[in-house]
């Protein structure tokens, strides 16, 4: 899962190791524009459909993968 | 390809990040690249994405430039804005989600930008109205419905009421595509663009359909194969009576499709036939099957022959005296597809889907036969070239070409464009291979400009004879260059090709181009369509002058009235509106 992450992470803000850490803003491509394209991106990838009230809340690596930890119950 | 051909599915982000790539790539925008403006009252970049990948697919060049959120009205009004000085060839106004009121207050405030745009531009403007979500339970006057409506219909009649500038049915379209699925949320409340990326995909390919007409000429003909296309079964196995053909339940399906196809041909489109068939199984059921709506007299050509199909393409493209590119075929074997394919790829063979149920739907979807000006010539085509067709009957009982052109009694009346014949001349330029001797495809703004500029001039020419009116069938454009007269464009229609009409058309403009001028320049730029013309100013006394920007160049001396341009004999001409 997290090497899938790392897969969107490494195309689209060009991040060579995902770290948990990372947020959006402190990573250089990872703006509010480009947050929607990878919450759509993260949807097409694990086939899952995001709400648009959590997609507003995934704003760092550790919420995304505890939210996808969550979904795959 | 338009909408038929299935795209491979790429992500949003990929698509956009494509894009955005390419768009840092190519910042300058390259002539005779199709120009596009995208304005609209959200975000609207998004989908200048997936028209790029729509119109890479047909091999069309594009560049963008985009307004701003809700920019439009400045855009349009301000002489010096980025739409205007950009100068796109085509501007699309598409309007995202809006409430019965915001529509209303949009629609109502459209009309003086519009105005505005239209003065300062002559660009192609397509207009879109907007999506009505309405809830089907209208128990009770619902304003905000009713406002919407007639929002859209303000935007279309608005439309109506300016030149080059056309409504888009946007509200059905995504009724088309299924108003539930046109917004994707997140892209909506968190980015503010309105419409889901699937969508934006499906309106691209409708845009396109619109840009293709600013740089490829429309189809013109449809040709039609008959077993399993038209009608079910093999009439040649199974007999008038067997063949799967009803008003209603199984065989309807084929009615539904000729339905459509009746359609087509009632906006200008011709119909044609190229089955293998004994003739007289399949005009049987052509001429009496009960339910058939097409009928022989619908047909404008028909090869019902055991020869193979790309021949009888090329037969069908000569008779009908138009190129093979304006060709469309369908036929439901693909055996006889990929034939026709592999040996007349010019013409249009699309797949046809595998189910009958799925051709009506499908020919409706095809918009390769879409004009953005119907004309009336358009309405008139079929009938005209049925008058050809005596005509050219007649010719092989003449004695000569000369009489029989003189029989003909064919009068000519050259005149300056005007309100009524703008549209037609925009299409003949982009329309005409054969007789035209530069083919330079000047879109509606240019042609605006030529109109305008104190320094060139749109001739048209009207031809009548003894079978009809052939309408608006020549077009020329002058350009003064201090003493020098060019012929920039210089086109006849094929349907009035080989009765000398070019000859007379030639003295008229050198009667016009005397006025201003003592040299006549005229043009010539190959193609593979209009080679037979390669001399058609050396024949007329003009003398090779070198070549200027691809073009080969004539001149001749009007002062000396040297040459060969006199007025033809077999024609008469009347100059209207133009003093000598």
């Amino acid at each position: 899962m997290k090497e899938r992450l790392a897969g969107i992470f490494k195309k689209m803000f060009d991040v060579d190791e995902l770290s948990e850490d990372m947020k959006l803003g402190s990573v250089n491509k990872w703006n509010s524009f480009a947050h929607v394209e990878m919450i759509l991106e993260i949807e097409n990838e694990f086939g899952i459909s995001i709400s648009t009230k959590d997609a507003v809340e995934l704003v760092s690596v550790r919420a995304i993968l505890d939210y996808l930890e969550s979904k795959r119950g | 390809m338009p909408g038929f051909i299935v795209m491979e599915a790429k992500s949003y982000f990929q698509t956009q990040k494509e894009f955005r790539e390419w768009r840092a790539d190519n910042p300058e925008r390259k002539p005779g690249v199709l120009g596009i403006s995208l304005q609209s009252n959200f975000t609207i970049e998004p989908l200048a994405a997936y028209i790029r990948s729509a119109a890479e697919s047909e091999n069309i060049s594009t560049h963008f430039q985009i307004g701003g959120f809700n920019q439009y009205a400045q855009e349009f009004f301000e002489e010096d804005s980025p739409l205007h000085q950009y100068r796109p060839d085509i501007v699309f106004l598409i309007f995202g989600l809006a409430t019965g009121a915001s529509a209303a207050k949009i629609a109502g405030s459209l009309k003086s930008p519009v105005e505005a745009f239209r003065n300062r531009s002559g660009a192609t403007l397509i207009i879109s109205n907007f999506i009505a979500f309405d809830n089907p339970f209208r128990l009770e006057e619902d304003s905000e419905s009713d406002q919407l409506a007639k929002a859209n219909d303000d935007i279309r009649k608005l439309a109506a009421q300016n030149r080059n500038t056309y409504f888009f049915d946007l509200n059905a379209l995504a009724a088309d595509f299924g108003k539930r699925n046109v917004v994707n949320r997140k892209l909506h409340y968190l980015a503010n663009i309105d419409f889901g990326p699937e969508f934006q995909e499906f309106l691209a390919k409708k845009c396109m359909t619109y840009a293709r007409l600013m740089v490829k000429p429309a189809k013109k003909v449809l040709v039609l194969d008959l077993d399993d296309t038209l009608w079910g079964g093999i009439v040649g196995e199974v007999g008038e009576n067997g063949i799967s053909l009803n008003n209603s339940g199984p065989g309807s399906e084929f009615v539904s499709f000729q339905r459509e196809i009746l359609k087509l041909n009632e906006k200008g489109v011709l119909l044609a036939i190229n089955s293998k068939n004994n003739p007289d199984d399949a005009m049987a059921v052509l001429k009496n099957h009960a339910s058939m709506l097409l009928r022989p007299e619908h047909f404008a050509c028909m090869k019902i022959n055991w020869n193979d199909k790309a021949a009888n393409m090329r037969e069908i493209a000569a008779e009908l005296n138009l190129g093979l590119d304006s060709l469309v075929f369908l036929d439901n074997s693909p055996i006889e597809r990929g034939l026709v394919r592999s040996q007349t790829p010019e013409a249009l063979t699309p797949e046809l889907p595998d189910d009958p149920v799925d051709y009506a739907p499908f020919l409706r979807d095809l918009d390769v036969f879409e004009q953005t000006a119907q004309t009336e010539e358009d309405r008139n085509r079929a009938e005209m070239y049925r008058q050809n067709a005596e005509r050219e009957s007649f010719m092989r009982s003449a004695e000569t070409i000369e009489d029989f052109i003189k029989s003909l009694e064919i009068k000519i009346a050259v005149a300056p464009v005007n309100e009524k014949t703008f549209s037609r001349a925009c299409q003949l330029i982009m329309k005409t291979n054969q007789f035209n001797l530069t083919t330079r495809r000047h879109p509606e703004g240019a042609m605006d400009s030529f109109v305008r500029g104190a320094d060139s001039e749109i001739f048209t020419l009207h031809a009548t004879d003894i079978y009809g009116d052939s309408g608006i069938t020549g077009i020329a454009i002058l350009v003064y260059e201090k003493d020098k007269c060019r012929i920039d464009t210089l086109l006849l229609s094929c349907r009035i090709l080989g009765r000398r009409i070019e000859d007379t058309f030639l003295y008229a403009l050198a009667a016009v181009a005397e006025k201003r001028a003592t040299k006549l320049i005229g043009e010539y730029i190959r193609t593979e369509k209009n080679m037979q013309i390669k001399d058609f100013y050396i024949t007329h006394g003009f003398a090779p002058a070198g070549a200027s920007g691809g073009a080969e160049q004539f001149e001749l001396s009007l002062d000396e009235k040297a040459g060969g341009i006199r007025p033809c004999e077999l024609h008469s001409l009347v100059l209207e509106g133009i003093a000598l």
